[in-house]
């Protein structure tokens, strides 16, 4: 095999890693995998995909080669829909040879580093979600601004504590759950907020498995039953960890005397 | 209606932060996530069942999901997944969890029963528009030679 095949090979592994990691779905990875393969011009390439793993398999055209395979494992993902958008970008400019192959991986390289919105912005997003969430499920204005510093501190918590702590995502969002649950009842309890079930509906459903779901119907749809399925798993399983977490500290917060 | 409007175009927007959506797709998204949510809300209000709404909602997001994304040249899933966000049966879910603690088991597997239902709901429309895109874009390639 040439060193610009195995070059080839690499980018097109790098940037199914980048697309499985930021939640794109089975097909999308399969299908812009094979399109930078064949783009750069190595045409007998087939790939395998599961939401955990990425098989690669490219046949060179020279008989004297041996059949080449890469399997890469994927650890953890976190949704980036800006790196999907690119990574897509790229390989259809890579197709139509706008851009080169050196450029691809340079862009590519890029592509996994920069983070589009600060941390602060993200954390704007967070209150957003919890304060509105509030609101359409019927919370008072009071409820509102509660749920605004809640779902702050929930996703302060979430990723400059739980993630650095490096926990597994049940227990993560379990944790985050707790902590969110437990912070809605104390400030309803000092009468910041009105009424805590507004507040804590809110706060959880930042961790709501909204990409999972999506992504598991896509993946039936489009015949990757395997990866739907355990898509689909991952989502009834986070589902039940945002239920248990709520459900421990409200527990505890009864057996404790507070009236739920 | 207009607060619950804007309410849904904020949760939507605030998914499309913390999912890091592009930022010139801002506008779009929240917009079908709050078009999806008004419209649950108003069949929920003419007495259709809460699962069923969920389905109409699920499919008008991915119906604008998958013309945002012809229009803007991007994935449909960029829209769809935090689109879809604020019908997800998150209150259901907690109705659920409470009624578990309080005890009270008929509560508890009516609040599940539509739980699972709208998820099962959303799926559905999801899918359901999603076929349907694939099906017109087939008709258009086979019976006008047009590619989309």
């Amino acid at each position: 095999m040439n060193v610009d095949e195995k070059r080839v090979l690499f980018l097109a592994l790098k940037a199914g890693e980048l697309l499985l990691k930021s939640g794109a779905e089975t097909a999308r990875v399969e299908s812009t995998t094979t399109r930078i393969c064949r783009s750069c011009g190595v045409n007998d390439a087939d790939v395998f995909v599961m939401p955990t793993g990425l098989f690669l398999t490219v046949n060179s055209e020279n008989s004297q080669t041996a059949v080449q395979s890469y399997i890469k494992r994927i650890r953890g993902s976190r949704t980036d829909l800006e790196r999907i958008s690119q990574l897509n970008a790229l390989s259809r400019q890579l197709e139509e040879k706008s851009i080169t192959l050196e450029e691809a991986e340079i862009r590519v390289e890029q592509i996994g580093h920069e983070m589009q919105f600060p941390f602060l912005i993200r954390l704007a997003g967070a209150m957003m979600i919890a304060g509105c969430f509030t609101i359409m499920f019927n919370g008072s204005l009071m409820d509102f601004f509660c749920s605004l510093l809640v779902g702050a501190l929930t996703y302060l918590f979430q990723i400059k504590l739980a993630v650095r702590l490096q926990l597994n995502w049940f227990v993560e969002t379990f944790l985050c759950c707790s902590f969110a649950t437990a912070m809605a009842l104390i400030f309803t309890r000092f009468h910041l907020g009105d009424n805590f079930d507004p507040i804590i509906i809110g706060s959880l459903m930042i961790f709501f498995p909204g990409v999972a779901i999506t992504n598991a119907v896509r993946d039936i749809l489009a015949g990757d039953t395997v990866s739907g399925v355990s898509r689909a798993a991952d989502a009834i399983l986070t589902a039940l960890s945002i239920a248990m977490g709520a459900a421990v500290v409200l527990q505890i917060y009864s057996g404790m005397g507070g009236v739920l | 209606m207009l607060l619950q409007f804007v309410a849904g175009l904020m949760a939507t927007i605030g998914y499309a932060l913390i999912f890091n959506q592009p930022r010139r797709h801002l506008a779009a998204t929240g917009l079908a996530g709050a078009a999806g949510w008004i419209l649950y809300l108003y069949a929920v209000s003419l007495g259709t069942g809460e699962a069923f709404s969920c389905f109409l909602s699920a499919f008008l997001v991915t119906v604008l999901s998958q013309l945002f994304a012809r229009l803007l040249k991007d994935p449909v899933m960029i829209f769809c997944i935090p689109g879809i966000m604020p019908i997800v049966p998150g209150a259901a879910m907690y109705r659920t969890m409470r009624a578990f603690i309080e005890h009270d088991m008929a509560q508890a597997a009516a609040a599940g029963y539509s739980a699972i239902t709208m998820a099962a709901a959303i799926a559905l429309g999801l899918l359901a528009a999603s076929s349907l895109a694939h099906i017109l874009t087939a008709v258009r390639h086979t019976f006008f030679r047009r590619p989309l």
